[in-house]
């Protein structure tokens, strides 16, 4: 369905593309994982034929992106990282002129909008001007504007950008559903949420592939409680010893409490593959020392790359934009 | 072509969804109306006066129509809906070409209403005034694609409209550049020529030549015959091939932006 061949891509003397190759197969939902910067938005652009790649092959349902752009463009829905609307026209202005633009029938389009809008729940703002929507609207007028046309391909950069918790869920559930009956490209930086929308996951770094493979492997990352936080209600100088003494405990580091309260916190980090939270839940009641909260610590998508690239050296760039992407709105 | 018609559409729209079609008009309608009734007054009914006294605005007008068509998809992102679209790049500026023109042709009807009050208040409409009527369209036509060019070509929209009016500013000092150039070159031939191998006649022609030359390429220049009256086919292939050329630049300077993105 999308076959990519040794993408490259330059922005002057810098690589933000280099020798990417993947291929989509029909049905699949790909998700395209990395940090910001990492060249998921560049290698969009160059797949939906929006920019150029300095060398390499784009093929969208055996159509050259490059050879044959009309052809190859008529197949594809592509969701940019900014949506691309028109603030001076109302919600159904906008996607009567998508329809127009990609040619769907004059006859056929009130219906084909009214599922569409249906779908992404902006029925009711369709007469509305887009330009006095708010955030999480404007997403779903955009998302609408690339279901418009049936195309067989849909590309989305990072579609849950900017909406709130309850409309992220709707929107991948929304995109699961497509995924039966598309083909859908997706890019985010938050890790749960390609496993959770996913068939198969690319993570980029530095406009390198550094793993491809099914989501169940990245799952491996995200669901075991290697780290955790707990907040108890004890001494710090006291508990600090008793928790690195639980077996299994790799290491603890104390964390910044609120001065005037007993509430001592600390990061619990696990040796790989141990469970901890039962051992630490006993230690602690034993002392009599409730623990007020416990969470386990996702891993960022540097730790997976540490992983998966076997341990390189991170740059405090990556750091800073690992952080953020887990910061951000998970 | 369905596709172009969509643009054509939504561009004509956004002139009066924001200010500026409404401003254009009021102040084309505001202008041409004042000169109309003053002329009125002082020496009758003269289309051809009004016409070719609202032309001298064009370097106004002209830049304010176009300086928008691509900077403002380039500022707002909606240019990634247009390049990604199966519409071909011809489409595209054709599209907003057109529709600039048209928008040119609605801020200009005032000069209709003009001609069919003086006619029919018992005025004459002289054929001069009908070729200067085309004249008028004509040039609008190849101003209206430099600015869609300057447009394609700026970071933003005072960049492109700054541009456009140098340019056309130029246009109007044209034939004093032509004069300037055509003088200096006869003087230079007349001050190298040390062992006199040139004539002198011969110095001034060459001077003469490069001065029609350089007033041969501004656009209004060339339709001048037409105000008075004569309508030769000419001035019309070389204007509407100058409206060609320049968007004809503008599928090319939209195709470089696409491939060397820094």
């Amino acid at each position: 369905m999308i076959e990519i061949n040794n993408l490259v891509k330059y922005y002057g003397d810098n690589k933000a593309v280099d020798d990417i190759t993947f291929r989509v197969e029909e049905g699949e939902i790909l998700g395209f994982l990395g940090p910001n910067g990492a060249g998921k938005t560049t290698t969009m652009n160059i797949l939906t034929g929006y920019i150029s790649a300095t060398s390499g092959v784009v093929k969208i349902n055996g159509y050259d992106i490059l050879e044959e752009p009309a052809e190859a463009r008529s197949h594809i829905g592509y969701l940019p990282e900014h949506p691309p609307l028109y603030l001076d026209m109302t919600v159904l202005e906008y996607l009567r002129f998508v329809c127009n633009l990609k040619g769907v029938p004059k006859h056929d389009q009130a219906a084909h909008l009214s599922i569409i809008m249906k779908r992404v729940w902006i029925t009711d703002v369709m007469d509305r001007l887009i330009g006095n929507l708010s955030k999480g609207y404007r997403q779903r007028v955009g998302l609408a504007q690339a279901l418009v046309g049936r195309p067989a391909v849909l590309v989305l950069d990072e579609p849950t950008n900017g909406l709130d918790p309850r409309q992220i869920i709707d929107v991948r559930n929304l995109i699961k559903e497509l995924g039966k009956s598309h083909t859908i490209i997706l890019s985010s930086h938050i890790l749960p949420e390609v496993s959770a929308v996913c068939d198969r996951a690319i993570i980029i770094n530095r406009g390198k592939i550094v793993n491809v493979g099914p989501v169940a492997s990245l799952s491996g990352y995200t669901e075991t409680a290697e780290d955790i936080e707990i907040a108890v209600d004890a001494p710090a100088r006291q508990a600090l010893p008793k928790l690195r003494q639980i077996d299994g405990v790799k290491s603890v580091t104390q964390m910044p409490a609120k001065p005037g309260t007993t509430v001592a916190f600390f990061h619990i980090e696990a040796v790989e593959g141990r469970d901890v939270r039962r051992a630490v839940f006993y230690e602690m009641s034993r002392m009599a020392w409730p623990i007020l909260a416990m969470r386990s610590v996702e891993p960022t998508l540097e730790d997976i790359f540490l992983r998966v690239t076997g341990g390189a050296p991170a740059s405090p760039d990556d750091i800073a934009a690992a952080q953020s992407a887990n910061t951000g709105n998970a | 072509m369905k596709r172009l018609e969509a643009i054509f559409q939504r561009e004509l729209l956004s002139y009066f969804k924001s200010a500026t079609g409404w401003v254009l008009m009021a102040i084309f309608f505001g202008l041409s109306s004042f000169y109309f009734s003053i002329n009125l007054l002082a020496r009758g009914f003269f289309m051809a006066g009004e016409m070719q006294f609202m032309q001298s605005l064009f370097v106004m007008f002209i830049p304010i129509l176009t300086m928008k068509i691509f900077t403002e998809e380039r500022r707002n992102g909606t240019e990634v809906l247009l390049y990604t679209s199966p519409a071909s790049v011809w489409e595209i500026v054709m599209g907003k070409y057109l529709a600039a023109c048209t928008m040119f042709l609605l801020m200009t009807s005032s000069i209709w209403l003009h001609m069919l009050i003086g006619y029919l208040m018992g005025g004459m409409i002289h054929p001069a005034d009908w070729s200067t009527f085309i004249a008028f369209y004509l040039t609008a036509m190849a101003y209206i694609a430099i600015g869609t060019f300057f447009s394609a070509i700026a970071e933003n929209q005072v960049v492109a409209a700054v541009v456009s009016v140098v340019v056309f500013f130029l246009f109007i000092l044209m034939d004093t550049f032509a004069q300037m150039v055509g003088s200096f070159i006869t003087t230079f031939l007349g001050a190298i020529d040390f062992a006199n191998v040139i004539k002198s006649q011969g110095a001034i022609d060459a001077g003469a030549a490069v001065e029609k030359a350089i007033s041969w390429l501004t656009p209004s220049n060339r339709v001048a015959v037409y105000t008075e009256g004569v309508f030769s086919i000419l001035p019309f292939v070389f204007l509407l091939s100058y409206a060609f050329l320049f968007l004809f630049f503008t599928t090319r300077a939209i195709e470089k932006r696409r491939w060397t993105q820094k």
